[in-house]
């Protein structure tokens, strides 16, 4: 049975479509939150070609992420915590914890051996929108994502910004621009304030595993903010490749499931 | 001033530096309406909780919303980076600082700790009489943590000493008053700031000393002269910034500014009611300010004596008692045709945009002061 | 007829007629012309206030929740008044739509703003009271009474409160005694007496409704229900005997549901306890979560203020917490009397205000224990210090002890401009789904 595990993300929809529960394809469509149908057609259109398969395909879609009510062709809807656990347990099976972090919302969940959801903590206003702030402050600092993920996560001068609210954060960055201080620490001291931001959600909850935590979201794929959050919470993320399609996976093993 | 700086800078060392060389015990409270005699009679050394700033990671899971001293008091508590208190005090009055107070009270069950109660309503003629039974149990608390009890001599010591310090602390601004002061604004708060970290005693020579320093020293040139009010301040970016663009700030209304200093207690048989006096007496927060609204008042009047050009209130962000006061500061500052700019403040303070603000403010009211464009010369104090 | 997924058997409540009664009459009593309106908390005046023939009482807390409930663009405006005058973000909804209002002159429905004749500022359970009477008599210097609400924590302490008893005693009989001189009206002495006894037979009545919802499953009465009639006769004046023989009606009707397993909710498959006011323009989530068959059995606050009315002996029994009144032996017959008994369980009260919810850290874990429950939502108030205290730490506890817990952002109570609704509601799904429940009737 083919079935489709659709992301409806703010930044982006990620497809995936599984053949009797192995991964057949995957695809991604930039949505920016305002286009979200025709980006999740596009995402699933990636996935499809990928998988060599054809829409009519398809057995069962279950929808997921922010726009997961957007979706017409969705059989179902799970929320995004219950598709995270479930992507984090397929990926790895001794995963007692796992953070999903993407442009708008970072999640943690404490999973019990059977995969059933102890605790979920979500972020609050103050932590929202991390994966946003990343990429507006790369544009910002004309880097590009790719550039700002591989610099070192801290500031090797001491420079610093205000890690308690990311408006402050960026009146502090154009403090520092104008101060002449280089890009590179700049960027550093924007990816540590992130780290300390999420770090809050990965405290709240109660007794949080340090070692199988599973990393899911497009943040991910940041490797400075991952070595700034490793650094600032201590752990060691088990970080699967493509964790950024870890919504979608969840979602079309649900739909195998259910 | 350098040392006051140091003091400042390294706001925990002082008193671990003071517990080893005294032996005595250190007692962290939260704002300034404990009564600090007490506790500096029963041999304790009353430290204030300094707020700093540093990735907080920790505050959020303890504490949601607060402004951001109170975050860091939080942090830096639960960091053990006050370990070395015995004692952690607190008095009626804002409630983000209780909840900061009741985190390490809950966390750290060494710390032997005491709530006082401070009468929220200063000015009912039953005040004093609540104050003074509030000051009995919180001596008898301090007796039974030091195991002897509080001498009459050592109170009236302890009284002295801290009546020394307000005198002093009054002299520096006196010296702030004059046209072309020879203090500036930073260096006036770094001071007021680090008498809240240290020994009162020690303080005292310390500041006899810089007070004669000053007295030889050049005054500046003359500068826009600011008033600052608003929220507790922790350290002097600010004042430093507004230096740095041709102004000075020449007085203030904070509570841990001049409102701390501003009175002395007055001798009496009583010594709890004289402290009760003192403490009910002096110029109020925000917060306490609440029967009858006195603070505009005051601000006026301070802005009359320090001959201010304007005024800047910073007020920290979720600073509610202050929030509310808003309306009677502005009210006053418009009718009484003195200029002012507000703003908020939170954990860092935006150099830039603080920067831009303040320019502006200063364009506005530049053109005004004819003294600074050498049309005359004001007459010295 | 049976919904979808019931379990128990429902069925509509009767004492509602009664209670829209006298929630019409204490309205008409509010715009009678006759009414010295006065602006106070209720901790601190309701219980004096009604002795006076012809004093009523109105409150901020409530008057701001009315405004953003009935009309957003309404609360917009007085919001607006309020900010023009320096009120940022940290001013609670409360007081930036009442007292905008009040700025603006007229209510949601274009009637005259009440203005305040006089005014009663106590601290209470929330530092933004405090400056409250600054707001009336910056408009009008109408005749202002301050009042503390004195706390202390750690063990009792008779002289210390003593000391706070008198202390306010003062201030009580001084409101008293300048209403009688300012406004002409006599303080009824011997209708004071019939008052406080009227309350203590009231609190009776709603301990044992509290004991009924917490201890019953099904529960026989939800939150929901609760909410809409437990200000009669505490925050709305109604006679006396009135409101006694009110509340042995409620009582009377849920114990009846009680022992005849009428559920407030069908489906009640998952009970859950909430802390301190609830976002009151935006009740809707009670009933969506009614759609999982989870029921909310109320909070701390809303079981007799700040501390839950249960406790947990020893032993392991759950009974009625003590309340440390005025000595019982103590004659009720002066004015002073009455004072004293009005301001005794204020102060002696162990568990009230500040003693619970700061210090008893474990109180809500107990108040979940005790109701049964089996998570709990609790919201953090962005504007209002009182409304979010210990909030965090209460989560943290509660999750520790084994409750599953939801946390909710919304700038406050009575301040509908900052909770993200579809948001709260998603956190709800997600609060639902990641414990396995499912919307019944989906």
């Amino acid at each position: 049975m083919i079935t489709a595990g659709i992301d409806m993300g703010m930044e982006y929809v990620k497809a995936v479509l599984l053949r009797d529960g192995e991964a057949a394809g995957r695809g991604i469509g930039l949505s920016g939150g305002a286009r979200r149908e025709s980006a999740a057609r596009a995402a699933l259109e990636g996935a499809l070609k990928e998988a060599g398969l054809s829409a009519g395909d398809i057995g069962k879609t279950v929808a997921t992420g922010k726009g997961k009510f957007d979706l017409s062709f969705a059989d179902k809807q799970v929320t995004e915590a219950v598709a995270a656990a479930k992507a984090a347990k397929r990926l790895c099976p001794a995963a007692t914890c796992v953070m999903d972090a993407g442009c708008d919302e970072t999640l943690v969940l404490t999973l019990d051996g059977g995969g059933k959801i102890n605790e979920a903590v979500l972020n609050e206003k103050c932590a929202a929108g991390v994966g946003g702030f990343l990429q507006n402050m790369a544009r910002r600092l004309e880097l590009s994502l790719e550039e700002m993920s591989a610099l070192p996560p801290v500031a090797a001068g001491g420079a610093t910004v205000n890690d308690g609210c990311i408006v402050f954060a960026e009146l502090d960055m154009l403090s520092l621009l104008n101060r002449n201080v280089p890009v590179r620490e700049i960027a550093a001291a924007l990816t540590d304030a992130a780290a300390v931001r999420v770090c809050t959600v990965l405290n709240d909850v109660t007794v949080p595993a340090t070692d199988k935590v599973v990393l899911l979201g497009g943040l991910a794929k940041n490797k400075a903010f991952v070595r700034a959050l490793e650094a600032r919470s201590g752990i060691s993320f088990v970080i699967p490749d493509h964790g950024e399609y870890g919504g979608a996976l969840g979602a079309a093993q649900i739909a195998l499931d259910t | 001033m350098n040392r006051f700086k140091q003091i400042l800078d390294n706001h925990q060392e002082y008193a671990r530096e003071w517990k080893k060389r005294v032996g005595g015990r250190i007692l962290g409270y939260f704002d300034t309406y404990l009564p600090e005699e007490l506790a500096y009679a029963a041999g304790m050394l009353p430290v204030r909780m300094m707020a700093e700033r540093e990735p907080d990671m920790i505050s959020a899971k303890w504490i949601y919303s607060s402004c951001y001293p109170v975050k860091s008091l939080t942090n830096q508590l639960l960091l053990g980076r006050y370990d070395y208190l015995d004692a952690l005090v607190i008095t009626e009055g804002c409630q983000w600082m209780y909840n900061a107070f009741e985190v390490a009270m809950n966390n750290k069950p060494d710390l032997l700790t005491h709530y006082l109660f401070f009468p929220d309503h200063t000015d009912a003629p039953t005040s004093k009489d609540l104050l003074v039974s509030e000051l009995k149990v919180f001596r008898a608390k301090l007796e039974e943590w030091s195991g002897r009890a509080i001498a009459d001599d050592a109170l009236d010591n302890a009284i002295d000493v801290y009546n020394t310090n307000r005198r002093l602390l009054r002299k520096m601004y006196e010296l702030r008053r004059m046209y072309r002061s020879v203090i500036l604004g930073s260096e006036a708060m770094t001071v007021m700031l680090a008498s809240q970290l240290m020994d009162k005693a020690e303080m005292n020579v310390w500041l006899e000393e810089y007070l004669r320093e000053l007295e030889e020293r050049e005054p500046y040139d003359d500068r826009i002269r600011l008033m600052l009010l608003g929220s507790e301040t922790w350290s002097v970016d600010l004042e430093e910034l507004v230096e740095s663009l041709g102004a000075n700030i020449v007085v203030d209304d904070l509570d841990n500014g001049a409102s701390y200093c501003w009175n002395e207690t007055v001798a009496l048989k009583d010594k709890d009611m004289a402290l009760a006096l003192r403490y009910l007496g002096r110029p109020h927060s925000a917060l306490k300010d609440n029967n009858w609204r006195r603070r505009p008042q005051r601000i006026f009047e301070l802005a009359e004596d320090f001959a201010v050009d304007g005024a800047l209130i910073a007020k920290q962000i979720y600073c509610h008692p202050h929030g509310l006061d808003n309306y009677a500061i502005w009210k006053l500052l418009r009718e009484r045709g003195i200029p002012f700019h507000y703003f908020e403040r939170d954990l860092t303070l935006p150099r830039e945009e603080t920067r831009l603000r303040l320019n502006s403010f200063f364009s506005m009211i530049r053109p005004g002061l004819t003294r600074l464009a050498g049309w005359h010369t004001p007459m010295t104090i | 007829m049976a919904e979808k997924g019931q379990i128990y058997e429902t069925r509509p409540l009767e004492f509602w007629a009664k209670a829209k009664e006298l929630r019409a009459g204490w309205q008409q009593s509010i715009e009678s012309t006759e009414t010295v309106v006065g602006q106070g908390n209720i901790l601190a005046i309701a219980d004096w206030s009604r002795a006076f023939p012809a004093i009523g009482l109105v409150e901020d807390n409530p008057a701001g929740s009315m405004i953003a409930s009935q009309s957003s663009p309404f609360a917009r405006k007085c919001r607006l008044a309020s900010e023009i005058r320096g009120w940022g973000r940290e001013i609670c909804g409360y007081q930036n739509t009442c007292w905008g209002s009040q700025f603006l002159g007229y209510q949601a429905d274009g009637s005259p703003f009440p203005y305040r004749k006089f005014v009663v500022p106590i601290p209470c359970l929330c530092d933004q009271h405090n400056k409250r009477g600054q707001q009336v008599r910056d408009f009008e210097p109408v005749p202002q009474w301050m009042m503390d609400q004195c706390v202390y924590l750690g063990p009792r302490d008779a002289g210390r409160e003593e000391a706070m008893i008198e202390h306010r005693a003062y201030s009580m009989l001084r409101q008293i005694n300048d209403i009688e001189r300012l406004f002409g009206q006599k303080f009824d002495d011997e209708k004071f007496q019939e008052l406080l006894t009227a309350y203590s037979l009231v609190d009776l009545y709603s301990r044992d409704i509290s004991t009924l919802m917490a201890q019953t499953k099904p529960t026989p009465l939800s939150i929901k229900d609760y909410y809409s009639v437990y200000t009669l006769g505490s925050l709305t004046k109604i006679d006396p005997q009135e409101t006694v023989d009110f509340w042995k009606l409620v009582r009377d009707e849920v114990e009846w549901r009680a022992q005849n397993q009428i559920a407030a909710v069908g489906n009640e498959r998952f009970r859950w306890i909430e802390a301190h006011p609830p976002s009151w323009h935006f009740l809707k989530y009670y009933r969506y979560m009614e759609s999982y068959g989870a029921v909310c059995l109320g909070s701390q606050y809303a079981h007799r203020v700040t501390a839950g009315c249960l406790e947990r002996r020893p032993d392991g029994s759950i009974d009625r917490r003590e309340m440390l009144y005025y000595p019982k032996d103590t004659p009720l017959e002066t004015r002073e009397d009455g004072v004293r008994v009005c301001l005794t369980p204020d102060v002696r009260y162990p568990h009230h205000h500040k003693m619970d919810e700061y210090i008893r850290h474990n109180a809500i874990v107990e108040f979940a224990d005790i109701f049964q429950a089996d998570g709990a939502l609790l919201a953090g108030w962005r504007c209002g210090v009182g409304c979010t205290l210990t909030r965090k730490e209460q989560a943290m506890r509660l999750r520790r002890a084994g409750y599953n817990v939801m946390f909710y952002e919304g700038s406050q109570p009575g301040d509908r401009t900052d909770l993200d609704e579809k948001r709260f509601l998603e956190q709800l799904d997600t609060w639902m789904e990641t414990q396995g429940l499912e919307k019944q009737g989906d």
